[in-house]
């Protein structure tokens, strides 16, 4: 059962989708984690009797998820921050208890589609916005419901069919962020970078894309064919789900069906051979410390 | 008594006021071509410390009183280049005097067109069916995360 919860513990929405939890249960979760003051510093998952309480927060409200079974707890979070993401991307970026309760059907329509018999479903944006509207707006173009059942069941449910645009284009963001802790004897405590590929992309169609870093494991393996290049040894990264994984393990070469606009490719970070854009060499004197 | 000078020497008590000095050098290190933008370096000074003479070769230094630092910023730090800041400091004895923690320096920046972990994008293709030409731009940027050196 998932429940939204305002600052009050009072239920603001509830939707059951399996019968072992009822909503009487709002009660124990209000008096044990609302009632209890600073809930943010407890734990998000809080057992009570046998039911387990899977909570994350938005601005005052609570998001919380129910469950008598054994769940995947990474999953059900996940699922939580989907949902509060496909809730912004609908309400508004800040959205309240207001907004909220001006779209109560809206609401549950998006609770319906996201989620059956407590199995996540379809939580794209782009995609359900197909389908799912706030009303008065209706969209352009009615889908063709063989399109809509090839997506939802579909493999590719973040790019939806029949995307045009006048001109191709990709904007790709490299932005990293450099951590270092440097000893006052000088030398390097910790050094390491972290990094994200952010993407816009506006491309026609389904194009099927290739991305390349220099990436040393890739580099080395073309040396060996000839050039002689060195490459950056990336210790970790995580890629969008559009990212064929499977392709990745097998020789490293990135590659994917983008989704259409802004998203986030990837995460890497870097431990060796950080370039350090700034050297700082302090010299401190305190003087008349003796007594 | 007249014969006697009593001479009664005493140390005037300079020990209520303690110097420190700090002298920092930076270096930036990366190519001339780029530079850094919104530089600040942040300098912890002592709590008890009362007055403060800053020499620094570009940039705004300040003495922050409610941040216990001097705070030092620098709009366009250019690659390559090396600045200076140099600073006396007055402290007031305090009643109970507790050694100073150090706390380290914090720097935030961030320099345009740079990686510093010397990622680069070296393609993206794009294939379809359609076979259209796709225009592609490619920015990097580098910033400070947690950039602590201690002293």
């Amino acid at each position: 059962m998932i429940m939204i919860l305002n600052q009050k513990g009072e239920i603001m929405i509830s939707r059951q989708y399996r019968d072992d939890v009822s909503r009487v249960a709002a009660d124990s979760f209000r008096l044990q984690v609302i009632a209890a003051k600073e809930a943010s510093s407890q734990p998000p998952v809080k057992r009570i009797e046998d039911c387990s309480f899977l909570y994350t927060r938005h601005r005052n409200m609570y998001f919380v998820a129910l469950t008598k079974s054994n769940v995947n707890p990474a999953l059900v979070f996940e699922y939580l921050f989907q949902k509060i993401r496909v809730l912004k991307a609908y309400l508004g970026e800040e959205f309240d208890e207001n907004s909220m309760r001006n779209n109560m059907t809206l609401i549950y329509e998006l609770m319906d589609e996201t989620m059956d018999f407590g199995y996540p479903q379809n939580c794209a944006v782009d995609v359900l916005r197909l389908y799912i509207n706030l009303g008065n707006v209706k969209p352009q173009d009615e889908p063709e419901p063989q399109q809509l059942t090839k997506q939802i069941t579909g493999a590719i449910d973040w790019r939806r069919e029949g995307i045009r645009h006048k001109k191709n284009e990709v904007y790709i963001d490299v932005l990293e962020s450099v951590n270092l802790l440097i000893s006052s004897t000088g030398s390097i405590l910790r050094s390491e970078v972290t990094g994200r590929v952010q993407m816009n992309t506006k491309l026609t169609g389904m194009p099927e894309c290739k991305f390349g870093l220099n990436d040393k494991l890739v580099i080395e393996k073309e040396t060996a064919a000839g050039r002689k290049k060195s490459g950056v040894e990336i210790d970790d990264c995580t890629f969008h789900r559009c990212v064929r994984l499977g392709k990745f393990d097998a020789d490293r070469t990135i590659t994917f069906i983008p989704p259409d606009g802004e998203f986030e490719l990837m995460r890497y970070r870097v431990n060796d051979n950080v370039n350090l854009p700034f050297r700082l060499i302090p010299a401190v004197q305190e003087e008349g410390q003796t007594k | 008594m007249s014969k006697y000078t009593h001479i009664i020497s005493f140390f005037y008590p300079s020990r209520d006021i303690i110097r420190c000095s700090i002298n920092l050098k930076v270096i930036a290190n990366f190519s001339e071509k780029l530079f850094a933008t919104h530089v600040v370096i942040k300098v912890p000074v002592p709590k008890n410390t009362s007055k403060s003479k800053i020499k620094n070769s570009f940039g705004r230094a300040k003495y922050e009183p409610e941040q216990n630092a001097i705070v030092w910023r620098i709009k366009r730090f250019p690659g390559k280049a090396e600045c200076m800041l140099s600073a006396d400091l007055e402290l007031v004895r305090t009643v109970r005097p507790k050694a100073w923690a150090r706390p380290p320096i914090n720097v935030e920046f961030q320099v345009p067109m740079f990686t510093a972990s010397g990622v680069h994008v070296r393609f993206l293709r794009v294939y379809d069916k359609a076979g259209y030409h796709t225009n592609r731009w490619v920015r990097y940027i580098t910033k400070a995360g947690g950039y602590q050196i201690k002293i």
